[in-house]
C-alpha cells in the first residue's frame, strides 16, 4: 500500500490483498467498533464514553507529537492511533482510571508501534501490549469489574464469568443470553457478542479482515477447552467459552490486527495463540488468556514464517502424488 | 468502492439498531418474567430444580444444583437473619449434595455497620466456612451441655475459674443499644469487669456519655461513671450478692447509680456462673487456647467479626437456619 507521498510502508495485515489505503481500512475498522462501543456505554455508563475519548485522544497525540519531533512523515491520519486507542479501552474495565488508559495509550504508540518503527512494523498489537502493561504495573486498578446497568440495579463490582470458573464458583446467575448480549461483568468492548459480531460481518462485507484466521483461533480455543475442562475430559462449556470472554474481540479485531504476515502464516499463527489462550484458561492463573494468547502469536510470527515458507505468487504448489 | 461502503454502513447502522431493540426488549421481557414469578408466589418455582420454602422461617429461597445427567451436586439456599440494622442480613449459603457439608457463603445484601458487621465481606471471614459441617459455632460457644435453659444463680462464693469471659445481651434494646460484660478472673479472683453497650453505628455508650452525646442529667454522673461504679462494687464484693433492686430496675446500694441495672444484673450472672464452671472460658494468655477444636469435622467452628457479636450470631443463625431446612428436605 501506498501513503500519499508515495513511499512504500510495510504491508499491514489482517487485511487482504487490498488497493486501497490504510486510511480506508482503518476507518473501516473504526466504523466496525462503534457497535460494541455504543454498547459499552449502555452496559458501562458514561465512563466507557470518557476512556475511549481519552484513549484515542492520547494514542493520536502521542503518535503526533513524536512524529513532529523526530521529524518523520506524519502518519498520524491513517486513523491507525484511533484504532489502537479503542482498541486499548476495550480491554480494560469501565472502572480503570483515566491516567492509567493515558499511560498504557502512550506506551502501545512510542514503545510498542514507534519504536518499531510505526505502522506495520510493531512486532506486537499495540493496544494488548498497553493493556498487558497495566496488568503488570497496576493490577488491582484494571480488575476491578462491575456488573451492567442493564438489570436496571446499580452497578456492583463483581468477578468476570471466567474469573468466576477459575475460582470455581456457581455462574448460573448469567445466562447464555446475558453473555450473548453482553450484560455481564468485564471489560468495555468485549461484553458483547453480538454487537462485536455484526462489526466483524461489516468488516467481511468491507473484506478487509481474514475470517479463515479469526475462524481458526476461536475453534481453537473452543475445541481445546471443550477437550481438556477442569471437569474432565470432553466436557468443557463451550458456549460460556465462547461468550463470556474477550474471545470474540480478540479474535475479529485483535488476531487480525496488525504485526502479521501472510494470510496462511496468519491461520498458524491463529491456531497457535487459541492453544495458548486456552492452555491459559485451562491451566493457567488467568482466567483469560486471549491478550497473551494473542502477543506471543505475535511475538512468534517471525519464525513461523521462516519455518513455513509463504507461498511466492505466481508459482504453482507441487500437487503430492 | 465508495457505494460499497456506504451501503455497509447503512446496513450496519440498521442492524445495530434492531440489536439494541433486541437487547433492549431482553430487559423488558426479563422483567416481565420476574414480575410473572412474583405472582406465582414467593418461590421461584420456574427455576429449575427450586424447592418450596413456604412456612420455613427465614429461608428466602432454596434450589437443587444439579449436574448434566441429572444428579444433586449441591443445594443453595438463601437465608436471612437480622443483625444490627434492621435490615436483615441475607446470604446465600451453597451446600455440598449431603446437606451438611458448607462449599460456600456468599452475602446476598446486608445493611451492617461500616467497620463492624460490614467485615462479613472480607474473604477471610467468608472461606472459614468453606469445607466446614453445619452446624456451625462461633469459636468457643461449641455446646458442650446447652446451658441456656439452667437456672442461673448468682454465685454466692469465690472459687472461679481463671480466663476472660464475655457475655452479650441476647438482642438490642428498644433505644437500639446492644449491652455487653466482659469480666476477667484471674488466680480464683475476678481483677476486672468491663459493662458497656454499643449502638447500630457501633460507638459505645461509654465513650458516646463521656464526650456528651448521651447525656442522662446535667449534672450526675455520666453514665460510664455509673457503669464503672457498678464494676467496682462487683470487683469489692466478687459477686453480684446484695445487689438488690426495686420494681423499676433501680438499687440504692451503689451510691450514684441511677440506672436502671437490670440489663448488669443479667449479664454478670451469666458471666459469673460462667466463671464458676469454667465454660467458654478464653484464655488470659495466649489468645487462642480455651476453645473446643473442631477436630475430626464435627463441630464447625467459624471466627467471629471482632466487635460485631450480633452480626456474627445473625450469620451464625442464618447458616443453621439454612442447615436445618436442607437437611430435612434431603432426608
Amino acid at each position: 500500500m501506498k501513503l500519499k507521498s508515495g513511499k512504500q510502508l510495510h504491508d499491514v495485515s489482517p487485511h487482504i490483498v487490498k488497493n486501497w489505503s490504510t486510511k480506508e481500512i482503518m476507518q473501516d475498522v473504526v466504523i466496525a467498533l462503534m457497535p460494541a462501543f455504543l454498547g459499552s456505554i449502555y452496559f458501562f455508563g458514561l465512563n466507557s464514553l470518557i476512556l475511549v475519548l481519552t484513549a484515542v485522544t492520547s494514542c493520536v497525540l502521542s503518535e503526533y507529537i513524536w512524529q513532529k519531533i523526530r521529524k518523520e512523515q506524519l502518519t498520524v491520519g491513517d486513523w491507525s492511533a484511533v484504532v489502537t486507542g479503542i482498541l486499548l479501552a476495550f480491554n480494560v474495565p469501565s472502572t480503570t482510571p483515566i491516567w492509567a488508559v493515558m499511560v498504557a495509550s502512550v506506551f502501545a504508540i512510542i514503545v510498542v508501534k514507534q519504536f518499531f518503527g510505526g505502522i506495520g512494523s510493531n512486532f506486537a498489537n499495540p493496544a494488548l501490549m498497553g493493556r498487558a502493561l497495566l496488568l503488570y504495573l497496576w493490577p488491582a486498578q484494571i480488575s476491578n469489574y462491575i456488573t451492567t446497568n442493564h438489570s436496571g440495579v446499580d452497578a456492583v463490582s463483581s468477578p468476570t464469568v471466567l474469573g468466576m470458573l477459575k475460582s470455581g464458583s456457581e455462574i448460573s446467575q448469567f445466562s447464555k443470553w446475558d453473555m450473548f448480549i453482553g450484560n455481564i461483568p468485564g471489560c468495555l468492548g468485549e461484553t458483547s457478542a453480538l454487537l462485536l459480531l455484526i462489526g466483524f460481518a461489516y468488516l467481511c462485507y468491507r473484506k478487509v479482515v481474514n475470517l479463515a484466521a479469526a475462524s481458526s483461533y476461536v475453534l481453537t480455543v473452543l475445541l481445546v477447552t471443550f477437550v481438556f475442562s477442569k471437569d474432565g475430559f470432553f466436557k468443557g462449556d463451550i458456549l460460556t467459552n465462547l461468550l463470556s470472554g474477550g474471545l470474540i474481540l480478540g479474535a475479529c479485531f485483535m488476531m487480525t490486527d496488525y504485526a502479521s504476515v501472510a494470510p496462511r502464516i496468519k491461520v498458524v499463527l491463529a491456531i497457535i495463540a487459541g492453544l495458548i489462550t486456552a492452555g491459559i484458561r485451562i491451566w493457567g492463573m488467568l482466567p483469560e488468556g486471549v491478550s497473551y494468547g494473542i502477543l506471543i502469536a505475535n511475538c512468534l510470527s517471525g519464525i513461523t514464517e521462516m519455518i513455513i515458507k509463504p507461498h511466492i505468487y505466481g508459482v504453482k504448489l507441487k500437487s503430492k502424488k | 468502492m465508495k457505494d460499497n461502503r456506504l451501503k455497509g454502513i447503512i446496513a450496519l447502522a440498521v442492524v445495530t439498531v434492531l440489536a439494541f431493540g433486541i437487547i433492549y426488549g431482553s430487559k423488558i421481557l426479563v422483567k416481565d418474567e420476574a414480575n410473572n414469578q412474583k405472582d406465582v408466589g414467593q418461590n421461584d418455582e420456574n427455576l429449575p430444580g427450586s424447592i418450596d420454602v413456604s412456612g420455613a422461617e427465614g429461608i428466602v429461597s432454596a434450589r437443587e444444583i444439579t449436574d448434566d445427567a441429572g444428579n444433586i451436586t449441591a443445594y443453595s439456599v438463601v437465608a436471612e437473619a437480622t443483625g444490627f440494622a434492621t435490615k436483615p442480613v441475607t446470604m446465600e449459603v451453597v451446600f455440598e449434595n449431603d446437606a451438611k457439608t458448607i462449599k460456600e457463603l456468599k452475602v446476598v445484601s446486608h445493611a451492617e455497620t461500616p467497620g463492624y458487621g460490614q467485615k462479613m465481606e472480607e474473604e477471610s471471614f467468608l472461606n472459614q466456612f468453606k469445607g466446614i459441617s453445619a452446624p456451625i459455632y462461633l469459636r468457643g460457644k461449641a455446646p458442650v451441655a446447652d446451658t441456656s435453659n439452667q437456672d442461673v444463680t448468682a454465685p454466692t462464693q469465690e472459687g472461679y475459674q481463671d480466663g476472660i469471659y464475655r457475655v452479650e445481651a441476647d438482642e438490642v434494646d428498644n433505644k437500639g443499644y446492644l449491652y455487653m460484660l466482659t469480666i476477667k478472673v484471674e488466680e480464683g479472683k475476678i481483677t476486672s469487669l468491663v459493662f458497656d453497650s454499643m449502638n447500630r453505628e457501633g460507638e459505645y455508650k461509654s465513650y458516646l456519655s463521656t464526650v456528651g452525646e448521651y447525656v442522662m442529667t446535667d449534672d450526675g454522673p455520666t453514665w460510664k461513671e455509673q457503669a464503672d461504679a457498678l464494676a467496682n462494687y462487683v470487683l469489692e464484693k466478687q459477686s453480684i450478692d446484695g445487689l438488690t433492686v426495686d420494681e423499676n430496675g433501680k438499687t440504692d446500694v451503689v451510691s450514684g447509680v441511677s440506672i436502671s441495672i437490670n440489663n448488669f444484673l443479667d449479664l454478670a450472672k451469666k458471666a459469673l456462673q460462667m466463671a464458676k464452671t469454667g465454660e467458654g472460658a478464653e484464655s488470659t494468655g495466649s489468645d487462642e487456647a480455651g476453645y473446643v477444636d473442631g477436630d475430626s469435622g464435627e463441630v464447625g467452628e467459624i471466627d467471629g467479626i471482632s466487635g460485631a457479636t450480633v452480626t456474627s450470631n445473625a450469620i451464625i443463625k442464618l447458616v443453621n437456619n439454612a442447615y436445618d431446612f436442607i437437611s430435612d428436605y434431603a432426608k
